[in-house]
């Protein structure tokens, strides 16, 4: 068998019947045709939403829709999982305001939901937060005091656009009245996830990274879920691909700035040398997930702090004010 | 002997011939898990011999993040 396959990949062909691969996964030793890749990528899928329970029949999804690779192939996976489990599917997408960027995946964006029959949400910064990103950033390098974190390092762009696109993505959710909100969270982005708060300290903020929810559901916190949660990112640009589904292929132009891009070049290089290690990751992350939550439950215990309203903005909050309405007030 | 290629678009030529797409990217230094290899528009492994004259063209296709 292991002579098959290592004779199969080496040739390019299919493990499983030796047509022409189209892939090979270095983490389980096969070469995958187009149609046995397909396959094993919608299985996987739906094993993961069985596997961490992330949908009930007949519950709205918003699925929060970037134009990008990981949300419309989520999209259309939902699209197709309605089928066999009936829900109803709203794309929800928020616009930063990223000149050059943006415009482009609004536009692929409106298109697959005019394909697939869904409806598109369109909320902006601009509008929620009176300023788009590109704004926020010019402001940050211009001023010597403000956009500085608290050891004087200036916040990186992906600081604000992440707190604010959550709180965002929620109120939009909320207002749509949905159940879940679906995100495109792939297994690259949660092995990054991972490690980036181990080397951050942040325990806390770890447990609280869900799969199908998280600790502080029904508090005004739509649960999110992350049907991609083990399919490599490689893989679900390849699925796209072979499928025909429109993404562009542009990277936002604030990514370099995040550390985020140098620990994904970290895991890569480790990934290739060790295939697997991103799969392991993440097994040993919902492994220790349950000691994980006790521990940000104890710590919320004692530093009293239950989940309850902004008083800014009434959104969920486990302190007084909730990430995006302090650094509202900073920009 | 110089081989070309299309990486994200715009063409890159580099001297010498690789056995594979995964040689290729490594030659690129492109990492594999990050870039997807067409060859006459069809996707391939990396894994899978290059052809030495290849008919169609060769393409590099970045897998950037976010999405």
């Amino acid at each position: 068998m292991a002579d098959r396959k290592e004779g199969a990949a080496g040739d390019g062909i299919c493990s499983k019947c030796k047509s022409r691969a189209v892939m090979r996964q270095a983490y389980s030793g096969e070469s995958l045709c187009k149609k046995h890749f397909m396959r094993m990528f919608e299985d996987r899928v739906r094993k993961s939403i069985r596997e961490f329970s992330m949908l009930k029949p007949n519950q709205h999804v918003a699925v929060a829709l970037s134009g990008g690779k990981d949300s419309a192939v989520l999209l259309h996976l939902l699209c197709d999982l309605k089928q066999r489990l009936p829900m109803r599917i709203s794309a929800i997408l928020v616009d930063e305001g990223i000149s050059g960027y943006r415009p482009h995946t609004i536009k692929t964006a409106k298109k697959e939901c005019e394909k697939l029959g869904v409806k598109l949400h369109i909320v902006t910064f601009e509008k929620e937060f009176g300023k788009k990103l590109d704004a926020v950033i010019k402001k940050r390098d211009g001023k010597k005091s403000e956009g500085r974190c608290a050891s004087g390092a200036k916040r990186g762009a992906c600081t604000y656009c992440g707190v604010f696109r959550r709180a965002l993505l929620n109120r939009a959710a909320r207002r749509i009245g949905a159940d879940k909100l679906a995100v495109g969270h792939n297994l690259d982005d949660t092995a990054q996830t991972v490690l980036m708060n181990l080397m951050r300290n942040e325990p806390a903020r770890l447990a609280r990274f869900g799969i199908s929810g998280g600790v502080a559901d029904g508090e005004g916190l739509v649960p999110r879920i992350k049907p991609l949660v083990r399919t490599p990112e490689k893989e679900v640009a390849i699925y796209a691909m072979l499928k025909g589904i429109g993404i562009h292929f542009m990277q936002c132009p604030y990514a370099e700035e995040a550390l985020r891009q140098d620990v994904r070049s970290v895991l890569n290089k480790l990934e290739e040398k060790y295939p697997g290690t991103k799969f392991r990751m993440l097994n040993s992350f919902v492994a220790m997930r349950p000691a994980l939550m006790k521990f940000a439950s104890d710590e919320a215990k004692e530093s009293s702090g239950k989940i309850g309203a902004c008083r800014t903005c009434g959104d969920a909050t486990s302190g007084t004010e909730c990430a995006a309405c302090r650094l509202e007030k900073e920009i | 002997m110089e081989m070309t290629v299309l990486v994200d678009g715009r063409k890159k030529k580099f001297p010498g011939t690789v056995k594979n797409a995964g040689e290729l990217l490594a030659k690129l230094g492109i990492s594999r898990e990050e870039a997807l290899v067409k060859i006459g528009g069809e996707v391939v492994p990396e894994t899978a011999p290059l052809p030495k004259n290849p008919s169609g063209k060769i393409e590099i296709i970045r897998v950037v993040y976010g999405g």
